[in-house]
This record gives C-alpha cells, structure tokens and sequence, in this order.
C-alpha cells in the first residue's frame, strides 16, 4: 500500500498531466490527441509522455492509486477512533457529546471483538480507604550503619593507639554520612489507599508521586535474605504500559 | 513503583490486588492487544 503522502503526489500529478493533456489536445495537428478522447480517459490508456514523472502513469493505475490514498486515510481515521474509543475504556468516562466518535468507535469494537457490554457501574462509596500508611524500615540502611560504624571504629583505634587526637575528629564524617542515610529513609512517606499509591521522598526537596490502582498491572514481592531475616519484604507493581508487538 | 521493607508485606500486596481488581471492574477498564503496523 502506498504512503498517504506519496499518493498524494500520485494524484496531483495526475491532474497536472490531465490538463498538460487537454492543452495539447486543442493544438491542431497533435499526435495525442487521439490517445486523450474527450472528457476523460479510457481503461488503460497512457496520459503519459507530457510530463518526465508520468510517464509510465495510465488511467486505470492512477485511479487505484487515488482509491489506495482514500482507503489508507480511512484507515489512519479509523485507528485514531478506535484509539479514542480505548482511551475512553481505559478512564472508564460516561459518554459525552464531545466524544461521540468514541463513544462509536467503543461500540463497535465491543461488538466486534465479541465483548459484553458493560455500563460503567458507580464509583465505590469510600473513594480513598487508608490500606497502610508509613515509612520503610531503618534495616534497609544496615549495610551502611555498619561501613560507618567500622569506619568509626577504627579512626577511634588510631587515634587512642597512636596518639593521635585529630584523628578522632574524622569520626564526624562517618556519623554524618549514617545520619543523612538515616534521615532519607526517614523521610519517605508511603501511603497505600484503596485508591492509589503515593509516596513523598525527600530531605530537602520533596517529591510526591501518586500512581493509580488502577493502572497497576503485575505486583511482585521481594524478599532479600537480611529483610527475611527480620520479616520484612519489598512490594513492587508495574504500571500499565503500551506495548508493541513484534 | 516499590513499597521497601515493610511489615506484612504479602497481607498488603493482597489488599493491593483486591483493590486493583474492584477498581478496574468499577471503571469498566479492558485490555486489548492490537496489530500495530509498522
């Protein structure tokens, strides 16, 4: 099938070839003239040689090119309907005056997948129903609590053994680098509703992110070894995404 | 989007799911796999 652009150029060629003809066709004495006919063309016959790109063009090739054109548009003008018509299943809206070609489009594709017609039913009757609310556990911060305390430890064990007061002063940095980690765990606020996720990261900076329920596709549970041990698990869903196949 | 290191986390995951599965019902949401033609 044609590109929609290069048809286009097809048939506008087409026409210019057309009236390139008729011109020659009124000159007395032209060759072509018996080839052209009257008002139109035959089945077949050659408008070309009048112009370099048309040469090869013939009536009945030109007419399928304009039909193929026709029907490729028809095609783009359907997919964006039956596109609309999805998007209008996915957010699950009443139908408004607006959209009524997806509301169509909606239609048609329930009837022609074989799908049941649904009415939308009502919202539930407590929209955002608290499912938990929180911040994860200061164990995901163990490996680090542990690098800075050793560090700790042996920057006092130089400075005690060897005399060494300065050195002591360095143990400032690994308590500063466990009391940042410390306080970025802290300050991530998750709360799952029935609704939708939100979580609020950030020390200095916030950033709130919601994502709908129901727009979650898979959800997966993790469990590291040092957060079984202590009876504790990652959740992780996946949103809904478009996905193309190959 | 990750929940990290919480308590319970199966018992949630299944209010997660119950959750899901009522709001896609309620909203009338459909998944479809379509041709795409490149």
């Amino acid at each position: 099938m044609l590109d929609g652009v290069v048809g286009a150029e097809v048939v506008v060629a087409y026409r210019v070839g057309l009236r390139f003809a008729r011109e020659r066709l009124a000159e007395p004495g032209d060759d072509h003239a018996d080839a052209i006919g009257g008002e139109g063309l035959g089945r077949g016959e050659r408008v070309g040689e009048f112009l370099p790109g048309m040469k090869r063009l013939t009536a009945r090739r030109a007419n399928g090119r304009r039909m193929n054109r026709s029907a490729s548009q028809r095609l783009r003008e359907a997919r964006s309907r039956i596109l609309r018509g999805i998007d209008i299943c996915e957010i699950g809206q009443p139908p408004v005056e607006k959209s009524k070609d997806a509301v169509i489009a909606r239609a048609g594709l329930a009837q022609a997948f074989d799908l049941p017609q649904l009415a939308p039913m009502p919202a539930p009757s407590s929209p955002r129903t608290p499912l938990w609310s929180g911040s994860p556990s200061q164990w995901l911060n163990f490996g680090s609590f542990t690098l800075c305390l050793l560090t700790s430890a042996a920057l006092a064990f130089v400075a005690i053994h060897w005399h060494v007061p300065l050195v002591a002063t360095g143990i400032a940095i690994p308590v500063a680098i466990a009391f940042w980690k410390w306080l970025k765990v802290r300050s991530l606020k998750i709360e799952v509703t029935s609704q939708r996720i939100s979580t609020q990261v950030g020390v200095l900076s916030r950033h709130r992110e919601d994502m709908e329920l129901y727009r979650v596709k898979d959800t997966t549970l993790h469990e590291p070894f040092l957060l079984r041990l202590v009876g504790r698990a990652n959740i992780s869903s996946d949103r809904r995404t478009a996905r193309r196949r190959t | 989007m990750i929940i990290p290191a919480i308590k319970n986390a199966e018992q949630l995951r299944q209010q997660i799911r119950t959750c899901v599965e009522a709001l896609r019902v309620s909203r009338g949401v459909r998944e479809m796999d379509m041709d795409v033609e490149t």
